[in-house]
């Protein structure tokens, strides 16, 4: 079960990842058009839309597989620790994280925004990720650990 | 002893008024190059003819009095004055006949330095002329292997790369813009020539839904038939953007057509969609404050020149290590014209 939990986790990382390098070239290249940049034909490029909706498709991913990933984490807490949420950090960065990629979808999905800002919170969002996976093992103490 | 020599008129030697009474109809080339290898006994001879030049290339027998047959026989097809030339002429031996057609064929002699099309043209050309019976050895070998050399610089330097023209900058803005071009519309206000040509090159992307809309109706319903769109009227401007993706503004309107807190409000009725504006008319047509909105892309004429210009000077910079790959080419032509003759023809085109 811990592995199924792990493995899921690990997928929605990976969708995530997707939407972060996309959200990259998509900042970088918007801020190029937006700019006049004399040189942006120079170079070869995908086009906006493009990286758009691909940030879109694996921010959607990500967050199926992370909510998923976070039920089968919470009913193993129950099995193993008693209850579905022990205030451990890295179940509460887990739910911010969780909040800030769930924040990316409603202002996409509901308020039908795209483009530009929504594109940025995604990857600020992947800035709360990785200090869920990585800082809070450094930074905090959690049962979460990856040599434990 | 035999050469290559090659006679010819070109934007950098003679203006436009001479050297479309110099150039030669697609269908009296073969009349031609029959009379100049006649005329002159040559043993063979290509012409190339476009808007930017006309050129006869001759494998001559001998150098003395081949200049002044060549041009008499120009001016004579031509039915011109003998001395219409003028000056306008240029006249190469080798091997700068043979490194012109090198250079020529890689873009380096072209207005538009690293264009494509006369790759075309020299290969259309030298096609031509085969079919005539006017290529022998010497110029199946020489223009297969200029033909291979302006590939080769192309491919090899970024002398052919970065739009150059207002109207191929447009276009290549839109593909960094859009996921799939031919789906989206495009929407014409006026109906000046740049905005022409960039409908043109948009619509030769697969865009097939073009919405035209001018004040007066008999501007509109020409531009309309010439590329398949339909005429709009000119009224409700802000329903027709809602609709578009691609706007190309280019009217003699002395205000704003179109105000930042319209297109607000266009973008929120198109759900965000992207929309890029080509503001061609001077004064411009849209308020400059409309490029600040999200997911609107606008471009003026200066900044579509701007690009022009900065890609120009990138193929510019490339010039050198181009015209290095042409005297490599060229080099090798001429040790094996030297060294083997000119007896033995190529297997293959």
């Amino acid at each position: 079960m811990i592995l199924s939990h792990a493995f899921i986790i690990f997928a929605s990382y990976a969708a995530f990842a997707v939407a972060l390098l996309t959200g990259v070239l998509f900042l970088a290249q918007e801020s190029r058009l937006k700019r006049k940049d004399p040189t942006l034909l120079a170079s070869g490029a995908i086009p906006l839309e493009l990286l758009d909706r691909v940030n879109l498709y694996a921010v959607v991913a990500g967050f199926i597989l992370f909510s998923i990933g976070m039920i089968a984490g919470s009913r193993l807490a129950r099995l193993e620790w008693g209850a579905y949420f022990n205030g451990d950090p890295k179940e509460l960065w887990s739910l911010i994280t969780w909040g800030a990629y769930a924040a990316v979808l409603a202002l996409r999905l509901t308020r039908g925004l795209r483009g530009r800002r929504v594109v940025f919170l995604s990857v600020m969002s992947f800035a709360l990720l990785a200090f869920t996976f990585l800082g809070v093992n450094y930074f905090t103490g959690t049962r979460h650990s990856f040599i434990g | 002893m035999t050469e290559v020599a090659v006679l010819g008129l070109s934007h950098h030697s003679a203006p436009v008024e001479l050297r479309e009474r110099v150039a030669f109809q697609e269908g009296r080339l073969p009349t031609a190059l029959s009379a100049l290898r006649e005329e002159l006994k040559l043993s063979e001879c290509v012409i190339l003819s476009t808007c930017n030049r006309v050129e006869l290339y001759t494998v001559i027998p001998e150098r003395d009095g081949h200049e002044a047959k060549m041009k008499n026989f120009l001016t004579r097809f031509h039915r011109l004055e003998p001395d219409s030339l003028n000056g306008g002429a240029y006249w190469h031996l080798q091997p700068d006949s043979v490194r012109h057609l090198f250079r020529v064929a890689a873009g380096l002699d072209s207005m538009v330095v690293g264009e494509s099309e006369i790759l075309g043209q020299v290969r259309d050309a030298y096609t031509r002329a085969v079919e005539h019976g006017s290529v022998g050895s010497v110029f199946h070998r020489l223009f297969q292997t200029a033909l291979k050399a302006g590939k080769e610089a192309r491919a090899r330097t970024r002398i052919g790369q970065g739009a150059v023209s207002v109207s191929s900058v447009g276009v290549e803005l839109a593909r960094r813009i859009f996921r799939d071009l031919p789906s989206k519309t495009i929407l014409v206000l006026g109906a000046g020539q740049i905005a022409k040509a960039t409908l043109t090159c948009l619509k030769a992307q697969g865009i097939q839904k073009i919405l035209v809309a001018n004040r007066t109706l008999e501007t509109a319903v020409p531009l309309a038939e010439s590329v398949g769109g339909r005429v709009i009227p000119f009224t409700d401007l802000e329903a027709s953007v809602t609709r578009a993706d691609i706007v190309i503004c280019s009217t003699s309107a002395d205000r704003y057509l179109l105000t930042r807190p319209q297109i607000q409000g266009i973008m929120s009725a198109r759900r965000q969609r992207p929309l890029f504006l080509i503001d061609i008319s001077v004064p411009r047509n849209l308020d400059p404050r409309i490029g600040q909105l999200e997911n609107v892309y606008l471009y003026d004429i200066d900044d579509l020149e701007g690009i022009c210009s900065s890609n120009l000077q990138m193929r510019l910079s490339e010039m050198e290590a181009c015209s290095e790959i042409v005297e490599r080419e060229m080099n090798g032509f001429l040790n094996r014209l030297n060294g083997n003759g000119s007896t033995h023809a190529p297997a293959g085109r």
